[in-house]
């Protein structure tokens, strides 16, 4: 048997189980008139100023473009672990400089403050 | 500030002012200057350069019988020479206006948006002039004496699209809102209060800034207060609260109230700190009518007051720590701030809006179970105050989220009219109980604490001491306690004991007459500054002869503070905007009374 | 086969039975639990001790009007919740929680799913939970929301690193990507890895309070700042969905934490009762959340992001680091020595973190002495 197919029942179950409380929310849940403004998105009681959808700061974008830089190299050190003790020495040290290319990238976007908030 | 003072300053000032200034005996005991419209731009420049550096009000009085007919007050003080000053400017009837000091002292901006709002006296050169409590839209102004009352239907919606324009009729025979028109601004949105930034290139630049509406209805704004915030991502460019909300017209129900019912009012303006607000406005009136209330009830005062002040500030520090997201001090505050809830009420019957303290001294003596109660809190508080500070003072996050947050320079607070501990927190130990003694605060031993830095947690250390100093100050009135009356025995404000009614027919008509109507007040104006748990509170009474104040004006320390916010504000985030708001410790019903 | 297919159909349902079932349990827990450390009563009226009231919330979410705020992306707006439950709940398939038990004859593993990639599958689908936040945000057509979605996705991938870099050192030790592998070398190492991985506890820890928004890192749903956070705009069920994902999540979370440090199913002392030491170690996991929640403030946004990236990163990389060399140098002592190693480590990283704070606290100095008008 496939080990995956388990994953697939959870997966099954669990998207089922979502599905049918949506469902049963549906029929049960009441509709009940109200003014057009029930339905306005809240903002503290005053009528939104603008649109929610504008345009957001680059910053966000950097945070996800450095997650994507760093997460590939960590995901490249998982096949590298699982075989470390069969590489010995020899894979020490070449993630040592795998790993000191990562830090050098590391110290320049810290450097150049893509680290900082503010 | 005694008379005497006011006319050695006003000998000073006739030098330089000559015919433009004459003296006036009003507020009584103290005295002010009047100064003619053209130069009060000039006499307050004058004023601040005779270091009186800090601003604390401008009080309209609509006098409608006198030529002419309306009276400011501006009251501004000396921190360093630990007094104060009013000067008056007298403006007629017809389109009256006088030029704008908000740049002398920026705290004059809200105080003279609110004397447009409510007087319809237009302020030469003042950047803002739209109204400030009142909507937009509102006719005619609502504290001058000639305004129908219930003429208004109010209408109970944030938005000002769905909100009809009122039109009421003016009074036969005469204009009563002469005026006003010029005044009147169009109903429209907000969105124009807030135009986009221009770039650094000059062009506005719209793009990536957010306006994010925090209030009224908003988990942290403590009650109905709006901002206004431009945003670039998380970082604050502009802020501008909208205020308003909870605005109940206190000062204008209390001139159709007696002295007495009056007093329930100011229960309500700060509802954290009723008894301090008594204690002010109880004082004014005393002053005004001319009687002191008897030793017994000034220490319980005292003891009444610091315990309001106790309670505030431990409101203040649950819903602090409760908007950085701390939630359990808010319950152990709350603990201990039933506890004070539970001596008031054995006291009054009431938890919050007791009006114990009552011009004459207090409405009755405490129980014999007061005392015991008190003394119970008395011995577990100091270690309760420690158990916060566990929990806050050094915890690292704690320290990130305020400290170097909310900056306030002093200069910028003295011209705000900050105080209270959100001034004592931008490093000047000013405090009117220190300053200007009341109810015999010069005999008590205690301290003012201050910080250094103006930010959230100097604003957060020094009410945290405060707390510990009015602990002190229970314990010192405890002790100077004794037996007594707790009502003058002046019979101007209190009616005959029950036992002469019997036997004396002029008794039993003063009896009647104060009970039926209340007792009257001469003619003049009083002021007595105190310092409640958020800062300075100041009741302008003004009395015309009769039962009822002619105009009762409260100097709220909220209302002040919460001007200086949008400079606390600045560069920060919508975090730092939480922790900010909620260590400027504002009460919405103090700011829109 | 058909026995192994009807097997693992079972275990899943059960696993999805019990995991569910334990969510208005923690929310019960976690509700009766701050009260009580905030002196008040909590829940206390629907049923004994108030166990019912989650079951009462359920019922009342239910029959909620179902509202489409306007101007929200339908879909997006619909399936946001549901991205946030699934993954939660799928993630659990691949968690080891006993050791393989004999029925009928067969040896039958309590886990759903034994696939040799486990600590890959779990992170990558914990990954895939930062969509219900930022779907969620971005549909809802509301600035709190939006504001709400992009702090926590930003939150949420940031934290990934520190995660991904701790689990690569147990890794290093287990030399397998299978949880049962990984729950198996604990065993023969004799010690848990918490002990060899000290630091990497320590850091996983704080990195899953973030990736979970939990208090102090629930910035995407601070209710004093952005009032709900992404899920403003959402009612009835559909908020119930975030809210169940959450707590699922949290399961999730312990039980791999268990796993990875705490020696799975093993029993530290007494009975060799597998599932039950699992459990337990589950709930003591979960209770240290709770406690940690009533008793600090939150952080800030730009201060959350400063640690994950300028502290937790370095010092993962750090522990990374030690523990590759240690193994290759220490031979077989390696798990004794970096148990040591990595006890001083952590010790370490506390004291300069120590320091640094204490640095910052010197230039304020707190109240100056009274002056002016209070002397």
């Amino acid at each position: 048997m496939n080990p995956y197919l388990p994953i697939l029942f959870m997966l099954v179950i669990a998207t089922a189980f979502a599905l049918a409380a949506m469902a049963l929310a549906l029929f049960v849940g009441r509709p009940r008139p109200g003014p057009e403004r029930k339905f306005a998105p809240y903002e503290c009681g005053i009528e939104p100023v603008g649109s929610a959808r504008d345009r957001f700061p680059v910053k966000f974008y950097l945070v996800a473009m450095l997650f994507i830089l760093f997460d590939i190299e960590v995901i490249f050190l998982y096949p590298w672990a699982v075989v470390f003790r069969q590489l010995g020495v020899f894979g020490l040290i070449e993630m040592a400089i795998f790993l000191g290319i990562l830090l050098v990238g590391y110290i320049y976007v810290w450097r150049v403050g893509a680290l900082e908030w503010q | 500030m005694h008379l005497e003072d006011t006319r050695r300053l006003f000998e000073q000032a006739r030098e330089r002012f000559g015919e433009d200034i004459s003296l006036s005996d009003r507020p009584s005991g103290e005295g002010s200057i009047v100064v003619s419209g053209p130069r009060v731009r000039e006499f307050t420049q004058w004023a601040r350069s005779q270091s009186f550096d800090f601003f604390a009000d401008i009080g309209g009085i609509d006098y409608l019988f006198e030529s002419p007919r309306f009276d400011l007050t501006y009251t501004v003080y000396s921190t360093g020479q630990k007094r104060h000053l009013h000067y008056k400017v007298k403006l007629d009837e017809s389109a009256p206006a006088v030029d704008s000091i908000s740049d002398i002292y920026a705290g004059a901006n809200w105080h003279e948006r609110e004397l447009l709002d409510m007087f319809g006296i237009s302020f030469n050169g003042h950047p803002d002039p739209r109204r400030i409590l009142m909507p937009e839209h509102w006719r005619g102004h609502p504290l001058r004496k000639d305004y129908p009352i219930n003429g208004e239907q109010v209408q109970f919606s944030g938005n000002f699209g769905d909100v009809e324009p009122q039109t009421l009729p003016p009074a036969p025979g005469q204009d009563a809102f002469a005026g006003w028109q010029a005044l009147e601004t169009t109903p429209g949105s907000y969105t124009q209060l807030i135009e986009p930034a221009a770039g650094p290139d000059g062009q506005p630049d719209a793009d990536g800034r957010m306006i994010l509406n925090m209030g009224p209805q908003h988990p942290s704004t403590h009650g109905v207060l709006r901002l206004l915030i431009e945003l670039d991502g998380e970082n604050i460019t502009r802020t501008l609260p909208d205020i308003g909300y909870l605005h109940t017209g206190i000062e204008k129900t209390a001139e159709t109230l007696s002295f007495q019912q009056a007093l329930t009012l100011t229960d309500r303006m700060d509802y954290l700190s009723p008894l301090g607000n008594n204690l002010a406005y109880s004082l004014s009136v005393e002053k005004l009518v001319g009687v002191e209330a008897p030793p017994r009830a000034t220490v319980l005062r005292v003891i009444l007051a610091e315990l309001t002040r106790i309670q505030s500030h431990l409101v203040w520090l649950g819903t602090h720590a409760l908007d950085m997201g701390a939630m359990s001090p808010f319950f152990y505050c709350f603990r201990e701030r039933d506890q004070i809830l539970d001596m008031f009420e054995m006291i009054s019957g009431v938890r919050m809006m007791t009006s114990f303290i009552c011009p004459g001294g207090l409405r009755e003596d405490v129980p014999d179970e007061f005392m015991p109660a008190l003394e119970q809190f008395m011995r577990v508080f100091p270690s309760r105050v420690g158990e916060y500070e566990t929990l806050l003072t050094k915890n690292p996050i704690w320290l990130e989220r305020t400290r170097g947050v909310g900056r306030l320079a002093l200069d910028d607070a003295l011209a705000y009219g900050v105080s209270g501990a959100s001034l004592r927190g931008s490093g000047l130990a000013w405090d009117i109980r220190k300053a200007e003694p009341y109810c015999g605060y010069e005999t008590y031993e205690f301290e003012i604490p201050a910080g250094t830095h103006g930010d959230v947690y100097d604003r957060y250390l020094c009410r945290i001491e405060e707390l510990r100093q009015s602990h002190k100050i229970i314990r010192q009135a405890m002790n100077r306690l004794e037996p007594g009356p707790v009502q003058t025995n002046d019979r101007k404000m209190i009616p005959p004991p029950k036992n002469e009614l019997d036997n004396s027919m002029e008794s039993l008509i003063h009896h009647f007459l104060i009970s039926t109507i209340g007792f009257t007040a001469p003619h003049g104006e009083a002021h007595v500054p105190t310092e409640t748990g958020r800062g300075l509170l100041s009741f302008y009474i003004a009395g015309d002869g009769s039962p009822k104040p002619y105009r009762m004006r409260a100097r709220t320390p909220s209302f002040a503070n919460l001007q200086a916010l949008p400079v606390m504000l600045q560069g920060g985030l919508v975090a730092d905007a939480v922790a900010t708001i909620g260590s400027i410790d504002i009460v919405l019903g103090d700011v829109d009374r | 086969m058909l026995f192994d297919l009807i097997a693992s159909f079972i275990k899943a349902v059960l696993v999805f039975a019990v995991v569910m079932s334990f969510v208005p349990f923690l929310i019960w827990l976690e509700r009766k639990l701050v009260a009580w450390m905030q002196q008040r009563i909590g829940p206390n009226r629907t049923g004994p001790f108030g166990l019912l009231q989650p079951i009462a919330d359920a019922v009342k979410l239910i029959i909620k009007e179902n509202i489409f705020p306007s101007g929200v992306e339908k879909i997006t707006y619909f399936l946001a919740p549901m991205m946030s439950m699934i993954p939660a709940l799928a993630a659990f398939a691949v968690i080891p929680f006993g050791s393989p038990v004999r029925i009928m004859g067969r040896t039958v593993n309590l886990q759903v799913a034994d696939v040799n990639i486990g600590i890959l599958y779990i992170l990558a689908l914990s990954s895939l939970a930062v969509y219900g936040a930022v779907l969620a945000g971005w549909s809802s057509n509301n600035k709190y929301s939006l504001l709400g979605g992009l702090r926590t996705s930003a939150q949420m991938i940031s934290y990934e690193l520190p995660i991904g870099l701790s689990v690569v050192s147990i890794v290093l030790l287990t030399g397998s990507l299978s949880l049962n592998e990984v729950v198996r070398s604990q065993a023969s190492h004799g010690i848990w890895n918490i002990f060899p991985q000290f630091l990497g506890f320590i850091i996983l820890l704080i990195s899953y309070n973030a990736e979970l928004n939990r208090a102090p890192f629930d910035l995407g749903e601070a209710e004093s700042e952005i009032v709900a956070g992404y899920h403003t705009e959402y009612s009835g069920f559909r908020f119930a969905m975030f809210y169940m994902g959450e707590y699922v999540n949290m399961v999730t979370v312990a039980a791999l934490v268990t796993v990875l440090f705490l020696g799975g199913w093993q029993a530290p002392f007494g009975p060799e009762i597998p599932l039950l030491w699992f459990l337990i170690k589950i709930f003591a996991f979960i209770l240290l959340y709770m406690w940690v929640r009533a008793t600090f403030p939150r952080v800030r946004y730009d201060q959350l992001m400063a640690l994950g990236w300028k502290i937790l990163v370095p010092a993962s990389l750090a522990n990374l680091a030690m523990t590759a060399v240690i193994i290759v140098l220490g031979g077989p002592n390696a798990v004794r020595i970096l148990s040591v190693g990595s006890i001083v480590l952590a010790v370490l990283v506390g004291l300069v973190l120590k320091a640094a704070v204490a640095l910052r606290t010197k230039s304020a100095p707190g109240l100056a002495p009274p002056a002016g008008a209070g002397s």
